[in-house]
């Protein structure tokens, strides 16, 4: 007797026809289980294997001829990011953080009274000091990143007088230091440090009182450069 | 007549796979209850009506498809604890393609803190439903007419 023949006959006692709704039930059960788990394995796939690929300029508007900043000129960091998603969810870039410290010429050169207060990084040949030019948190609206696909986004950022007199002074101080000393006010070493929060798009949004390991299974931070601080 | 050892044999696999069964159920409620948004259906918040059905069907079924109490009960506790290995299992999938993000022995304990409340619920509902299936079978299956007996089969 085959198998078929053995399993109908057993459909013809009803204690035997319960195990047919049993294993019919542990199929459904285990699709749920498989689902789920697939779903689960690629959120957190995409927590690890996407990629944040920046590139910044920061470029000058009035200055001397020797790249001295004007009082009337304007630093600009304008910055490009690349997200690489080789997931197969669906991403979208929502906000973005970042710092940018420019080498603090003028305090590293002993020079008294500049009052500002300068991070400190110490290399091979001594300490370094840069001083917090830009920073800042944005959002911005959703730039999508499809499944196995980039997105990209540009940002520009504009220090002035106006738009924040302290740090623009300083600037401007280190600017005018090393146009006198290097020759150039313009070629400056920075250092740039930017988070990314990219967020899992095909998944619905967590209650607001649920809890923030889930928040954070739809929530990828990504970060690129030191943080001085 | 079946040798008392084949009759132990066949009960004690008859309740480890029907266990197995309440298992998988309470397993996948513990997950979706804790990663309702990674779950089937998806959603931000875990659906209680959603985990009730799931854990209350296959008690039922899985009452029916029981012998008598004390195979129940075992099925019961070993469910608890076959549904504690499925939610970690699935909670450690991510390692099947490779991806180690968490160090492995501490979802356990992980799943245990915020899943404590559904150990609970699949326990309590295990019971009731296993329960109603086994009186069910009884009514219906063995003893037509005659008052519901929990007590184990005479062999």
């Amino acid at each position: 007797m085959g198998w078929v023949a053995r399993l109908a006959s057993r459909w013809k006692y009803p204690e035997q026809r319960v195990w047919f709704f049993v294993a019919g039930w542990v199929v459904v059960l285990m699709a749920l289980v498989v689902v789920s788990s697939a779903s689960y394995s690629s959120v957190v796939l995409a927590h690890t294997s996407v990629e944040l690929t920046p590139s910044r300029t920061v470029s000058f508007t009035g200055t001397t001829s020797m790249g001295a900043l004007l009082a009337t000129g304007s630093v600009n960091l304008t910055i490009r990011l690349t997200v690489t998603n080789p997931s197969a969810r669906s991403l979208a870039l929502s906000s973005i953080a970042y710092k940018a410290w420019i080498e603090d010429l003028p305090r590293e050169a002993g020079l008294p009274n500049l009052g500002r207060t300068d991070e400190v990084v110490f290399n091979g040949t001594g300490p370094q000091y840069f001083f917090k030019a830009f920073l800042g948190s944005v959002d911005v609206p959703p730039v999508p990143i499809p499944p196995r696909g980039t997105g990209m986004a540009t940002l520009s950022f504009v220090l002035t007088r106006n738009s924040d007199a302290f740090r623009f002074g300083v600037v401007q101080n280190i600017t005018e230091y090393a146009a006198q000393v290097r020759g150039n006010g313009t070629v400056m070493p920075w250092i740039h440090w930017v988070q990314l929060v990219v967020e899992v798009r095909d998944l619905p949004v967590p209650a607001p009182d649920a809890n923030v390991f889930l928040s954070s299974l739809i929530r990828i931070v990504l970060e690129e450069g030191p943080n001085l601080g | 007549m079946a040798s008392p050892i084949r009759s132990k044999r066949r009960s004690i696999a008859r309740t480890v796979a029907l266990a197995a069964v309440l298992g998988v159920a309470s397993g996948y409620v513990i997950f979706y209850g804790i990663f309702p948004v990674s779950g089937v259906p998806a959603s931000g918040e875990a659906s209680v009506p959603w985990m009730l059905v799931l854990l209350g069907v296959t008690s039922i079924l899985v009452g029916l498809a029981t012998e008598n109490l004390s195979e129940m009960i075992f099925e019961v506790f070993l469910g608890l604890l076959l549904g504690g290995a499925v939610a970690t299992g699935m909670a450690l999938s991510p390692l099947l393609v490779g991806v180690v993000f968490v160090s492995p022995d501490s979802v356990p304990a992980f799943l245990f803190h915020y899943g404590f409340l559904l150990f609970v619920l699949g326990f309590v509902v295990d019971l009731v439903g296993t329960s109603t299936g086994l009186a069910l079978r009884e009514r219906y299956f063995l003893r037509r007419g005659r008052p519901v007996s929990f007590r184990p089969e005479r062999k």
